[in-house]
């Protein structure tokens, strides 16, 4: 089984066209590895939102190459180079949602659940759309929750629920369906500290219990123990830093993150305050 | 139920409950435009019913008229006494019988009121021409005895035993008949002799009513009873029961239906117009949600069956609860309005059906549009 599940290259992303052209994502390359998690770090507006929607196939690049791996080889749910490889930039929208539904686990800020579902009707949403029987859908779905510290939120609904209990419910469903890849936005930015800090504990250890590869977007100090690469990105470019440095020098104020060492544009004018800081 | 189509129903289901508000105006929408189009297919098939209830249940294969007649109602026939013994020599006819009858204006009793009916006059000894179901009273009449309809009879508080004036001639009530309102006249009976009196047609009849025996069409007898009265200088129009039936209906058609059905219609778009801006409504609210859906893998055709079954929810419960309207309306408003005949058969319930599939498919084609551009990005927007 390999150990790389993502393999971006020169990935560009430009918005509109002309004078007007954004560039939000500039030739960016990226690996995320099996039981790895990256952080995806920078101040607002620095193309983190738009390089996770690149790798999750929401958006298509204006050039590049994403290949995610995949150990369906005997799927024909969407084209599998030899190697094992799908090359997202070829697919259609719904070998992309095929795609999606296998391979890849979603967390949002904002917990993005079915109103209108119980939180284990929302955790049993993927199982049931790869047509996974109901029964056994409501089983995996129960077993993981309980797994989880909710047992008595089941049947509740999400606006009964906790912002941790939410965010909980949401990890579980981006966890149902086993998926390599996992894609949080700011997962911890709408809870408190505890909240947070269990919330990163939970999907930090399945990462490093099932192998799952996860990238984490965030403006949360408070994550970065957790992670083992944090890759720092400004004006769609992304620097990369190991993570015991970053974790030293990491600091935030006023929603940007400031980078002691990094020797970019970014720290350059604020040098006297992180010398102040350190 | 194949396992994709109960996620779909499922969230379908409960998306749609979600908001109970919601779902009883809309629910109660599409079955007040059910009720509303049932009740004026039923009012369509109620006219059918009484214009033609008269020639349905008199026992007469054959109507003999002045040349030229099409209906009761509309065209005047008037042939001369005498001619029975001729129609009937002629093979494949059982008997002959006189009618007269025509629409004429009568003074109710107590309010001096006028109202227009339709005098019958029939022969007691046959029956022929006579009522058929009798509510109350007797069955059987003399002269200056009459057997009015039940409509006329209450919406007029009358009572067995009062006097009902024609011109200068005073009948009394002995019995009420039923099924004898035609759409707008009630009918009145009376005898032979009294009707004859009444319209001073004494050498006159308004129609033969015929009646075959054997196994001759009806259309040969009366090819056959047109050319014996043609031989004795009689133009006569013979028209079967069937065919006279039908002229009714043509008469009904050509009277209500320019009203009638764009009626019906606005009930369709009405109710189409309340799934569509329910599920249009519905669908705007959720679109965070489908595009949530749509990021975690759901195809556009998922998102689509979501709206189609909420779509076939409501038109389902807003059908069931239209007929129950319905069917309610029908038993209940003929209590108090006795001349409202609306007939719920087969074919107002089936128009309706099927016109109610139509506009739960139509309904949803907006909001599937919108659902299509859902741009599953925005799930990663604050």
């Amino acid at each position: 089984m390999p150990e790389i599940l993502i393999k971006a290259t020169n990935l560009t992303k430009i918005y509109g066209s002309g004078r007007t052209a954004v560039k939000a994502v500039d030739n960016v390359s990226l690996t995320l590895k099996r039981g790895e998690v990256v952080l995806l770090m920078g101040p607002s507006g620095s193309g983190k939102t738009t390089l996770l929607t690149l790798l999750s196939g929401l958006l298509r690049p204006t050039s590049g190459s994403i290949r995610i791996y995949s150990s369906f080889h005997a799927s024909r749910k969407f084209p599998i180079s030899a190697h094992g490889w799908v090359e997202l930039t070829e697919l259609n929208q719904d070998e992309l949602a095929k795609l999606r539904l296998e391979k890849m686990g979603f967390i949002f800020q904002h917990f993005n659940l079915l109103s209108s579902l119980t939180a284990l009707e929302n955790v049993m949403v993927p199982l049931l759309i790869r047509g996974v029987n109901k029964k056994e859908a409501r089983e995996r779905a129960k077993r993981l929750l309980v797994e989880l510290g909710l047992e008595d939120r089941l049947n509740s609904k999400p606006e009964k629920l906790s912002g941790g209990e939410q965010q909980r419910v949401s990890i579980a469903r981006a966890l149902i369906t086993d998926p390599d890849i996992i894609i949080a936005d700011e997962p911890t930015a709408n809870l408190d500290s505890k909240n947070g800090r269990e919330v990163i504990e939970l999907i930090h250890d399945r990462a490093k219990r099932d192998g799952k590869g996860v990238i984490i977007a965030t403006h949360d100090p408070r994550i970065v123990d957790f992670a083992d690469r944090i890759l720092y990105m400004e004006d769609g470019v992304i620097y990369e830093k190991d993570s015991s440095q970053a974790r030293k020098l990491l600091l935030f104020k006023e929603g940007r993150v400031l980078a002691k060492g990094m020797g970019t544009k970014v720290c350059k004018d604020l040098k006297p305050l992180i010398h102040l800081l350190f | 139920m194949p396992q994709s189509l109960r996620v779909i129903e499922m969230i379908a289901r409960k998306n749609l409950f979600h908001d109970k508000g919601r779902v009883v105006i809309s629910v109660g929408g599409v079955a007040l435009s059910v009720t509303l189009v049932i009740i004026l297919l039923g009012v369509y098939y109620g006219m059918m019913t009484l214009g033609t209830n008269y020639i349905v249940n008199t026992n007469a294969d054959l109507w003999v008229g002045q040349e030229g007649i099409h209906d009761l109602w509309h065209t005047y026939s008037l042939l001369p006494r005498g001619l029975g013994d001729e129609i009937k020599s002629v093979d494949g006819v059982e008997s002959v019988h006189e009618l007269i009858g025509r629409a004429v204006q009568i003074e109710v009793p107590g309010t001096g009121a006028k109202k227009t009916v339709y005098i019958v006059g029939f022969d007691p000894a046959s029956g022929v021409g006579g009522p058929w179901d009798i509510m109350k009273g007797s069955r059987e009449i003399k002269n200056g005895e009459a057997i009015v309809d039940h409509v006329f009879f209450v919406r007029n508080n009358l009572k067995l035993g009062d006097t009902i004036k024609v011109g200068e001639k005073e009948l009394r009530i002995v019995g009420v008949s039923k099924g004898t309102f035609a759409v707008v006249y009630p009918y009145i009976f009376v005898t032979t002799e009294d009707a004859a009196e009444i319209f001073g047609t004494t050498q006159y009849v308004n129609y033969y009513l015929v009646e075959l025996s054997g196994d001759r069409p009806a259309t040969e007898v009366a090819k056959d009873i047109t050319d014996r009265l043609k031989e004795k200088g009689m133009a006569v129009e013979i028209l079967t029961k069937e065919r006279f039936i039908q002229n009714h209906k043509d008469v009904i058609n050509e009277s209500f239906n320019s009203i009638l059905f764009p009626l019906v219609f606005i009930g369709f778009i009405i109710g189409a117009a309340v799934i569509g801006l329910t599920l249009y409504t519905m669908t705007m609210e959720k679109m965070r949600e489908y595009a949530i859906l749509k990021a975690i893998g759901a195809q556009n055709r998922f998102l689509r069956k979501i709206v189609f079954q909420q779509a076939v929810i409501i038109t389902f419960l807003g059908f069931a609860v239209g007929i129950g309207l319905s069917l309610l309306a029908t038993t209940f408003v003929p209590r108090f309005a006795p001349e409202f005949f609306v007939e719920m058969n087969s074919a107002t319930v089936g128009i309706t059906f099927a016109a109610v599939i139509g506009i739960g498919l139509l309904a949803p084609l907006i909001p599937i549009r919108r659902l299509n551009k859902v741009d599953p990005v925005v799930v990663f927007n604050a």
